[in-house]
């Protein structure tokens, strides 16, 4: 036996327990996979892939770790270096065997997960392939060379090499000329990986880095809060910002397009139709992109709690929204006028008294509706979303108590639309609520309805142009070069930066108040966040709203050029759509019901249905003034549940 | 005195650890080639580091070291053929049993010597078929040296492999390494601090203190050159003798450890007008307990070298 061969033939009997029961864990668990899929609905296959997609990494690790690890924990390391064989013999002899072990059980793996878990989760796995190797170079940072001929720098190398790592492979995602999605899901892909190497191989690198730094401490906790930091800043901020904005704008756009096709149809068709198309080419790449990636997205968002997604995309926003949302929700005095509103409003009588008031007009109920636009705001960014609709039908009434005057009609409808604006592209619900306030708007104001698709087409641009703590500056700056853009939008930002600030002062002292410790708690949040179904869920979610905005805008285009709604979805491919968007788990086609004056869609998939997993509905309706005046606003989200079900085309039903 | 006479030339030899603490000060050592060399020091004198500098596992941050005419570092895979080195403490692969142990070890080794080998195994009684990690300590150290042995090594290091080991094992690995050593000749380092088990053993002895070598000669010079004296507890004159090692008052008697030439001493006392008191020879182990008491803090010089 040559001594290359006695390594190896160590090797492998020091690791052969390990990678059998390694291999086991994977069949049995893919087995079980199986039988999950059989006996559960498809929504646990999900679950299950990405835990087993951890797994096994998790434990491939731990091979990698045993290798040079365990050569110090069982002290075996003077022995094999008293060898006449030189260290770099026996690391590359350690490391390629038990690469190629992995390599193995990687194939292993992927011949289990692709038939039962691709269609579901995707190329994640391909992912960790390909990030192994290098993660495997970093789990087997070999103390065995400290003592080396040129240990000291050795050493260095290797303490530096590891933030140094972060910091390249970090900088590609966040500085690459491309905020695609795909590279959101490369980069969270990474960080779980990482993060994995952190919870397992920290104590290896900690070890290795702290001999290699000659025992200091101090230089080691540098090295890795060094990492820390990076590791928590540039990644998950880079990372949400490119998935949620991109959306945000493509849904706006396509709304905007949506809507122009719907007021202006005999003069705006052929060039709003084509820029219709264009959106609706942009949509169908990014669905594919999706499609092609399906990444994991960072649990970092505010997702509402309706299913729809917030613009907002750091963190520390989101969380001080939820708890300004939860702080007015708890907040004695607010709750109080609240329901003192509430019981005002909900009396006719109560418009009379309005009405009685000297001098009713928008200035003297201007207090009452800062509070309930303002609260509908927080409500609807700190995830309530019943509540915030809630909050605005009582805006409506207010409207209603102060005399239906135009001018003060204007104004109130004007808010509830600055609200809708936000919560309109993001959900399904909101884009029916949106399009009502519009036809109200124009009622009173037709031009109001050109004004507001410029301004979504505005906010689209916005979303597309700013990045991070930026956006209000930029947002700024291109509204004083497009004069266009109406007064109402300085007003807004105004009204967002002071509100934020004033919320989340407010919800942090009280928060700080209760729970004095949680605060720094918080700030290592970040670090432990890893991917979970809940994010991959989100981003089937996406790709469900994606789906809904294709057929919706499909819809229209037929709409504006045949004068109706098709009877099936099926007549809008090969003309409108080259294909007819499926709904992303289910892969069955959406559920779709002419109506009278617009259509509804719906899905029986969980990710778009609500908490109970009942189905939603989503009904669009064309812009007819007579119509509209005759429906009532839009009801509380709890309250929709109770509509009665559509007819379903193609799919099984299951509502009540 | 000829370099290739030596197996192990280190001058001037240093090495820091934590915050340029300096673990060895200085190192001056020679083993001659065919020696049995005993490197003795309380725990924490750098008797292991030195050790390892010297094995080529730790780089020494100044001096030279010269191993059978090799730089333990740069010549380090060249060296460690030459040489078997059983640490302290050592483990070997658990999962293997002696007949595995001998077939990893065998083949990094072209001149492993079979015959050898076999002899050693019946001596040492070792149970074959047995995991290593099932072996008693003794028996487990005794695999070690075994695989240290059986590849006829120019030189073996030997750095406190008794440690930890009950009274029984010790004697059972001290047989195996005697019989070892005076089957196959070789230079031997043997590193220490339990030494009337390497008393009769060893040839030269070096004493540790404070990452320096504070006496190095052969042992029965080193044995010959200490007297300790005994003079009642009421004698009063004590003579002025050179080279006064210690002065101990046990109540009975007064102990004075002195090093120089015995008739000498007795002359001085008889000067001194004393007439009751003893002589006597002692055992390495009280010579390494004097020096070590004395020299705490030996000055940069202090190395006594009794014989060049």
């Amino acid at each position: 036996m040559k001594p290359y061969q006695a390594l190896i033939w160590n090797e492998w009997r020091r690791m052969r327990g390990m990678f059998l029961a390694t291999a086991g864990a994977t069949i049995l668990l893919y087995l079980a996979l199986l039988g999950l899929g059989i006996m559960l609905s498809v929504r646990d296959i999900d679950t299950a892939a990405l835990l087993i997609s951890y797994l096994l990494p998790d434990l491939l690790a731990l091979i990698g770790f045993v290798a040079f690890q365990g050569e110090l924990k069982s002290r075996t390391d003077s022995f094999l270096l008293s060898l006449p064989i030189s260290r770099g013999k026996i690391f590359w002899c350690k490391y390629l065997f038990n690469l190629s072990l992995y390599a193995v059980l990687a194939a292993l793996s992927c011949a289990l997960f692709f038939p039962l878990a691709m269609p579901i989760v995707g190329g994640f796995t391909i992912v960790i392939a390909i990030m192994w190797p290098a993660i495997h170079v970093m789990a087997v940072v070999n103390p065995l060379m400290q003592n080396s001929p040129g240990g000291k720098a050795g050493g260095w190398a290797f303490a530096f090499a590891f933030p140094a790592l972060f910091i390249g492979i970090q900088a590609i995602v966040a500085l690459y000329p491309c905020n695609e999605l795909r590279w959101t899901g490369i980069s969270i892909s990474i960080t779980s990986l990482l993060l994995w190497f952190f919870v397992l191989g920290m104590g290896h690198y900690l070890w290795g880095s702290y001999l290699a730094l000659k025992r200091n401490v101090l230089r080691l906790l540098l090295a890795a809060a060094g990492t820390l930091i990076i590791f928590s800043t540039i990644l998950f901020t880079a990372a949400y910002v490119y998935s949620g904005w991109n959306l945000a704008a493509s849904k706006r756009a396509a709304l905007a397009a949506g809507l122009e096709l719907e007021r202006k149809p005999a003069e705006a068709t052929p060039e709003a139709k084509n820029d219709a198309l264009q959106i609706l080419d942009s949509l169908q790449q990014y669905q594919g992109r999706l499609e092609a990636v399906k990444p994991e997205l960072p649990s970092l968002s505010g997702r509402n709690s309706n299913g729809g997604y917030t613009w907002r995309p750091v963190p520390g926003d989101m969380k001080a929204m939820r708890q300004a949302a939860d702080f007015i929700l708890s907040d004695s005095s607010a709750v109080k006028l609240y329901a003192d509103l509430s019981q005002i409003l909900d009396k006719p009588s109560c418009w009379f008294k309005m009405q009685k008031i000297p001098g009713t007009n928008l200035s003297a109920v201007e207090p009452i509706r800062n509070f309930l636009h303002d609260r509908a705001y927080a409500l609807e960014l700190g995830g309530h979303t019943p509540e915030a609709f809630a909050c605005l039908d009582l805006l409506d009434k207010l409207a209603v108590a102060v005399g239906y005057r135009h001018n003060s009609m204007g104004w109130l409808t004007l808010s509830k639309l600055r609200i809708a604006v936000n919560i309109g592209p993001d959900t399904m619900e909101g884009v029916k609520y949106y399009e009502k306030l519009l036809h109200e708007l124009a009622s009173i104001r037709p031009e109001f309805y050109d004004d507001t698709v410029t301004w979504l087409k505005y906010t689209a641009d916005t979303f597309t142009i700013s990045r991070g703590p930026l956006r209000p500056f930029l947002e700024f700056g291109a509204f004083l070069l497009k004069p266009r853009y109406q007064e109402s939008l300085v007003n807004l930002l105004r009204w967002q930066i002071a509100y934020k600030q004033l919320f989340e002062q407010a919800a942090t002292a009280k928060y700080a108040e209760v729970y004095p410790r949680m605060l720094n708690l918080n700030k290592l949040a970040p670090l432990i966040i890893s991917v979970s179904p809940y994010q991959i869920q989100q981003c089937y979610g996406q790709r469900g709203d994606i789906a809904n905005m294709q057929l919706y805008l499909a819809l229209k285009i037929y709409k504006a050029k045949y004068g109706h709604f098709p009877e099936t979805l099926a007549q809008l491919a090969p003309e409108i759509l080259p294909e007819i968007p499926l709904e992303p788990i289910t892969g069955k086609n959406f559920g779709y019901h002419t109506e009278d004056n617009g259509f509804s869609l719906q899905t029986e998939s969980f990710l778009l249905t609500s908490k109970k997993a009942e189905p939603v509905t989503y009904s669009y309706h064309t812009w007819d003034k007579t119509a509209s005046e005759a429906e009532t606003p839009p009801l509380p989200r709890n309250k929709r549940r109770e509509a009665p079900a559509p007819v379903l085309t193609n799919s099984k039903e299951k509502t009540k | 005195m000829s370099e290739n006479s030596n197996a192990i030339v280190a001058r001037g030899v240093r090495k820091a650890y934590v915050r340029k603490k300096e673990v060895v000060k200085g190192l001056d050592l020679t083993v001659k080639r065919g020696a049995v060399y005993a490197l003795l020091g309380c725990n924490g004198v750098g008797k292991t580091t030195s050790i390892r500098m010297i094995t080529g596992q730790l780089t020494p941050d100044a001096g030279e070291i010269s191993v059978l005419g090799l730089d333990p570092v740069k010549d380090a895979v060249k060296l460690r053929r030459k040489m078997a080195y059983v640490a302290e403490g050592q483990k070997l692969y658990d999962w293997m049993n002696i007949d595995d142990l001998i077939r990893f070890v065998k083949s990094f080794y072209p001149e492993w010597d079979d015959k050898i080998c076999a002899h050693l195994l019946k001596m040492f009684e070792l149970p074959q078929g047995v995991k290593l990690k099932d072996y008693s300590r003794g028996m487990y150290t005794k695999a070690a040296l075994l695989a240290a042995l059986c590849r006829d090594p120019d030189l073996l290091i030997l750095d406190d492999p008794m440690l930890g080991l009950d009274t029984a094992a010790r004697r059972e690995f001290m047989r195996g390494v005697v019989d070892a050593i005076h089957e196959f000749e070789r230079t031997v380092i043997f590193s220490t601090h339990i030494i009337p088990e390497i008393e009769a053993l060893s040839d030269y002895a070096g004493i540790m203190v404070d990452g320096r070598l504070v006496l190095e000669a052969p042992v029965d010079e080193i044995k010959s050159s200490f007297r300790e004296i005994r003079l009642p507890a009421d004698a009063e004159n004590i003579p002025s003798l050179p080279n006064i090692v210690s002065i101990r008052d046990t109540g009975e008697d007064k102990i004075i450890i002195v090093k120089g030439v015995e008739s000498e001493m007795t002359a001085a006392l008889h000067q001194a007008g004393l007439r009751f008191f003893t002589v006597n020879a002692m055992p390495l182990e009280d010579i390494f307990l004097a020096v070590t008491a004395k020299t705490k803090s030996p000055e940069p010089d202090g190395v006594s070298k009794i014989t060049d």
